[in-house]
């Protein structure tokens, strides 16, 4: 008896089956995460180029231990490994120390900033995305937030991820991740509403 | 206490959905498909056994199939005797103008030596075994030669020779050592022509091919003593006939001395005189090794040659060993 359709099935069944030997069920791997983990990368990198470089680094290096691959825990996270591996070491060649640092919790502006920022617009969908200029200025905030915060916001915005999977891929607590999550939408709120 | 609001603002991830499109190019989508793809079927796969051993069977077969054909070849031509050795010899040998026939001369001298033989006394019972065929030649040479012989060819038909050739040449030699006092030195290649143009063919249809050099029958003497065995009664043949071991070394002989003389053993002299004139002979030729061997030869027949040896050969042969 046939199993499900391969788009119905989860991620690591996927995973498992191309390890197996079933190139299909890459395919439907890459089709689900390939936006998420590229702009991933290109919201960290900041350039096509190197985006570009690393996404295929890491696309191949999952194809490549995949008769390794365990299903200890979601497909989304061990990928993501392997990505935000891949990014520290392109920031560690890049002689990039700070960005390879991504503990910017201690700095006592950002929790004056994090407490001034205004509450949550819900009420006002007018008011939110309407135009690209909100999409220019909201990427450009992203870029501007220290790499630990665009870090965890990119994880839970591109890679689906929760708070506890941010902490562990991240190495840190998960009030840590809630601190830099708190901070990183407060100052993108802050930039939608100036906007 | 933190709002769940400031974690997960609906609102701003919207916006951020809406502002967030970007995709990987398809040429990178294609490559990392292809890649993966590639990689599952690049698997190994089930190999016959006797892949491996057939494909280069089928280029280095023929390679040693022609080097084991060429060390063949090789080692066989090795292995091969040089029979042209020996033709040379026969050819540099025989005077300008002498008909070449060696085997049609054997035949002749077989059948001539046969009529001989059943005219002639018979030799004496303990004749020695290299004086076989005395009778035949003394018949020969007294047919050859009409007029009073000289007292070197009258010495020379006594010597038992199986070839013509090389007994005259032997009887120039000991006429010039003979009558040292009052003949002319020793001139070995006009008495040899002199002595040839004597045996010239004469109306006798036997005597010409007999008078052709059989140059290999002469330097092997073992087969030329075949050919007078021949001749000879049949217990003589018995006795002469030559160990197996020294038939096959009579090749060899006769590649040793491609020259007409002819061996010790074929014609040994009989008498001092002969041996002190083959002695000379191998001398004026320059070859001293066989007139060393000659001299062995002498030693061994006489227990008193050294005395018996003229006074000029006195010190070479003091230099012999014995």
């Amino acid at each position: 008896m046939p199993g499900p359709p391969l788009d119905d099935r989860a991620d690591e069944d996927l995973m498992l089956a191309y390890a197996g030997g079933e190139a299909a069920a890459f395919d439907v791997l890459y089709r689900r995460h390939k936006g998420g983990v590229y702009r991933y990368l290109l919201r960290n990198c900041g350039n096509v180029g190197s985006a570009d470089e690393l996404f295929q680094d890491i696309w191949m290096n999952a194809i490549r231990v995949r008769a390794t691959y365990t299903p200890t825990a979601k497909f989304t996270t061990w990928l993501y490994t392997l990505a935000r591996h891949r990014l520290v070491d392109h920031w560690r060649a890049q002689g990039q120390a700070s960005m390879v640092s991504l503990d910017d919790d201690e700095h006592p502006q950002a929790r004056d900033v994090v407490e001034s920022l205004p509450a949550a617009q819900r009420d006002e969908p007018e008011a939110r995305t309407s135009n690209r200029e909100l999409a220019a200025s909201l990427a450009d905030a992203l870029q501007a937030l220290p790499p630990g915060q665009r870090d965890a916001f990119l994880l839970q915005q591109e890679g689906g991820m929760s708070l506890a999977e941010i902490a562990a891929l991240q190495g840190v607590g998960v009030e840590t991740v809630k601190s830099r999550l708190r901070y990183a939408v407060a100052r993108l709120r802050l930039e939608l509403a100036d906007s | 206490m933190t709002d769940e609001r400031d974690l997960d603002d609906p609102a701003l991830a919207a916006a951020w959905r809406a502002q967030s499109a970007e995709t990987p190019s398809p040429a990178l989508d294609a490559a990392i498909l292809a890649a993966a793809h590639r990689a599952v079927k690049s698997a190994p796969e089930k190999i016959s056994p006797g892949a491996e051993a057939s494909r280069p069977w089928r280029w280095w077969a023929p390679l040693a199939a022609a080097a084991t054909i060429g060390v063949i070849a090789i080692g066989t031509l090795q292995v091969m005797p040089q029979e042209h050795d020996a033709t040379t010899a026969v050819v540099s040998d025989m005077p300008a103008g002498t008909p070449a026939a060696p085997m049609d001369a054997i035949k002749e001298k077989k059948a001539e030596d046969a009529r001989d033989n059943l005219s002639a006394s018979p030799p004496p019972a303990v004749a020695p075994a290299t004086a076989p065929a005395q009778p035949p030649v003394e018949a020969r040479a007294r047919r050859q030669a009409p007029s009073p012989p000289s007292a070197a060819a009258a010495q020379q038909s006594s010597v038992p020779a199986l070839s013509q050739f090389s007994a005259r040449k032997d009887a120039a030699v000991a006429a010039g050592s003979a009558e040292q006092s009052s003949a002319a030195p020793p001139q070995p290649f006009p008495a040899r022509k002199d002595s040839a143009e004597a045996n010239k063919p004469s109306a006798d249809r036997a005597e010409a091919p007999a008078a052709a050099p059989t140059p290999a029958s002469e330097s092997a003497p073992f087969a030329s003593g075949k050919v007078t065995a021949r001749a000879d009664a049949p217990e003589q043949t018995a006795t002469r006939a030559p160990p197996p071991a020294a038939l096959a070394a009579a090749p060899a002989m006769a590649k040793r001395a491609p020259r007409d003389d002819v061996p010790a053993s074929a014609s040994a002299p009989r008498t001092p005189d002969e041996w002190i004139a083959r002695i000379r002979k191998w001398m004026v030729d320059g070859d001293m090794a066989e007139a060393n061997r000659t001299l062995t030869g002498f030693r061994a027949a006489y227990r008193d040659a050294d005395a018996r040896l003229p006074a000029d050969l006195r010190p070479w042969a003091a230099t012999v060993p014995r």
